[in-house]
C-alpha cells in the first residue's frame, strides 16, 4: 500500500543547516514533485525570513490570505480509498475559504473542507452537497482535519475501517484533544486524482494557516492526530517538553521540533507552558 | 511530618551528564496509627529549569492524599497507575534553586504499621531539563519513621 507524505518542511537535513544560518529554511519544493503551487501560498516559521507564518509541527508551516493560493498533490490515481489529514489554522476573521479539495477532472470537489468565519464551523462535503459542520473557536485556533473515503461497495477492514460509499470525517483540536466524528455518503466510484491544500476559494480573511498534511491510500489505518503539546517531538509528555518551548521562547532559532502549541492558538507563548503542566498534571501521554 | 535522623536510604536513578545533578529528596515515614507521610524536595544544580519525579508504590500503601506546598507544581497521584508525580514549578528561564525546597506532599495508609516506608517506592521516571537540553537528576528514598 503507497503512502503519500508530504511535510511542509524542505529536506529534513539541510533545512536545520539553513535554519542554523539564518538563511531560507522553509519552502514548498516537495509539493512540486508530481504536484505543484498554485499562486503565491508564503512557507515560514519561526525561524525562518517569513517568520509570521505559523506551523503546529516541526518549523515550518503555510499560509495563504486569498483564494487560488495552495499546493495541489497528484499522486492520487484514481483513488476510491482515499484518507488525508492536515491541520489548519482557522485565522479568519469574516468570510470563509474552501481549503482542502480533493477530487478529478470531472468532480473536483469529491471532498471539500471549509472554514467558515460566518458560523464558526468547518464544513466538510461531497460535490456540494449537505456538509457536516463542526463547531469551531471563535478566535483562531489549530484543528486538525482528517478524512476517510470509501467510494467502493465494499467496507474496508481493519482497525479503522470504512463503510462503503461513504466518507467519515474526524475534526479535533482548538486546545483540546476531544475529536469530533461525523460521516456522509458519497457517490459510488467516486475518485481522487488530486488533492488541493491551501485558500483554494472562498472570500475570507485575513489568512488561513497549513501544516502537517498527510495522505494515504490505508484502507484500514486512520492517520491520527499529533501529540498536542509534545514540544521536542520525543513522543512523551515530559517536563523536556516545558523546557523546550522555553528555548523557542528565549530565542527562536531554537524552535522546538515537535508539537510546541499545546493550547493551540497559533503563537507560542509561556501559557503553551502552563498548557503542558496540565498536562502533566493529568498524566496526559501520547498515543 | 518531623525529619527524623535518617534509617534507611533508597537511592535512585543518576541520568545524563555533568558533575552536579539535580537531586530529590523523598521523606517517607510513618506516622502515628497507619499513616505515612511522604516529603518531595528538589535541589537544582544551577541548571536545571524544569524537573519531573515520577514514583511508584507497591500495594503495601494506598494513596490517600496530595498536597503542593508550591504553587505552580503538580503533586498528584498519577491516572492509571500506583505513582506518584511530583513536577517543581518551571523555572521559565531562571534555575530552579540550588538548595533543597519542599514542594510536594503525600498521605498514604500502610498495611502494616511498622517496617521501611521507603521500600515501598520504585522508580517510574525521572527528568531534568533546561532549555539547553537535558541535565543529570537522581532521586533518594529516605526512611524516616518515627518508631522502629
Amino acid at each position: 500500500m503507497s503512502k503519500t507524505r508530504f511535510s511542509l518542511l524542505s529536506a529534513a537535513v539541510g533545512a536545520a543547516l539553513l535554519f542554523a544560518s539564518g538563511a531560507e529554511a522553509c519552502t514548498l519544493n516537495a509539493w512540486t514533485v508530481n504536484g505543484s503551487i498554485v499562486g503565491s501560498p508564503t512557507p515560514g516559521g519561526p525561524a525562518h525570513t517569513n517568520n509570521t507564518v505559523r506551523r503546529y509541527s516541526g518549523i515550518c508551516g503555510m499560509r495563504a490570505s486569498a483564494a487560488n493560493n495552495y499546493v495541489q498533490n497528484d499522486d492520487p490515481a484514481a483513488d476510491q480509498i482515499f484518507r488525508a489529514r492536515f491541520y489548519v489554522l482557522t485565522a479568519l476573521t469574516s468570510g470563509s475559504a474552501t481549503v482542502y479539495q480533493a477530487g478529478n477532472n470531472t468532480n473536483n470537489n469529491e471532498i471539500e473542507v471549509i472554514v467558515n468565519r460566518g458560523t464558526n464551523e468547518i464544513q466538510v462535503r461531497h460535490r456540494g452537497g449537505t456538509p457536516v459542520n463542526f463547531s469551531i473557536n471563535s478566535a483562531a485556533r489549530w484543528y486538525s482535519v482528517e478524512v476517510a473515503m470509501n467510494s467502493t461497495a465494499t467496507a474496508t477492514t481493519g482497525t479503522d475501517p470504512i463503510p462503503a460509499n461513504t466518507m467519515r470525517v474526524r475534526v479535533g483540536g482548538g486546545g483540546s484533544d476531544t475529536v469530533n466524528t461525523q460521516t456522509l455518503s458519497v457517490t459510488n466510484g467516486a475518485a481522487i486524482d488530486f488533492a488541493r491544500l491551501g485558500f483554494v476559494s472562498g472570500s475570507g480573511s485575513p489568512n488561513v494557516g497549513f501544516d502537517a498534511y498527510e495522505s494515504t491510500r490505508s484502507a484500514g489505518n486512520p492517520i491520527g492526530r499529533l501529540c498536542r503539546g509534545d514540544a521536542n517531538g520525543s513522543n512523551t509528555i515530559t517536563v523536556a517538553d516545558r523546557s523546550a518551548i522555553t528555548a523557542e521562547l528565549n530565542n527562536p532559532s531554537n524552535a522546538a521540533t515537535g508539537q510546541p502549541d499545546c493550547n493551540e492558538d497559533g503563537q507560542i507563548t509561556v501559557a503553551d507552558r502552563s498548557c503542558v503542566t496540565a498536562l502533566l498534571s493529568a498524566s496526559a501521554t501520547c498515543n | 511530618m518531623r525529619h527524623l535522623p535518617l534509617i534507611t536510604a533508597l537511592i535512585g536513578v543518576a541520568s545524563a551528564q555533568g558533575a552536579s545533578a539535580g537531586q530529590f529528596e523523598v521523606w517517607a515515614g510513618h506516622e502515628k496509627g497507619r499513616s505515612v507521610t511522604v516529603l518531595v524536595t528538589f535541589q537544582g544544580d544551577g541548571v536545571t529549569e524544569d524537573a519531573q519525579l515520577d514514583l511508584g508504590f507497591d500495594e503495601s500503601l494506598e494513596f490517600v492524599s496530595a498536597k503542593t506546598i508550591v504553587d505552580g507544581s503538580v503533586c498528584v497521584l498519577m491516572k492509571n497507575k500506583r505513582a506518584i508525580r511530583i513536577v517543581p514549578p518551571t523555572g521559565g528561564g531562571t534555575p530552579l534553586p540550588v538548595k533543597p525546597v519542599e514542594y510536594c506532599s503525600f498521605l498514604f495508609r500502610a498495611n502494616l504499621s511498622k517496617g521501611d516506608a521507603s521500600a515501598a517506592f520504585r522508580h517510574e521516571f525521572i527528568e531534568c531539563a533546561s532549555p539547553t537540553g537535558m541535565h543529570a537528576c537522581e532521586y533518594r528514598v529516605l526512611d524516616v519513621s518515627e518508631s522502629r
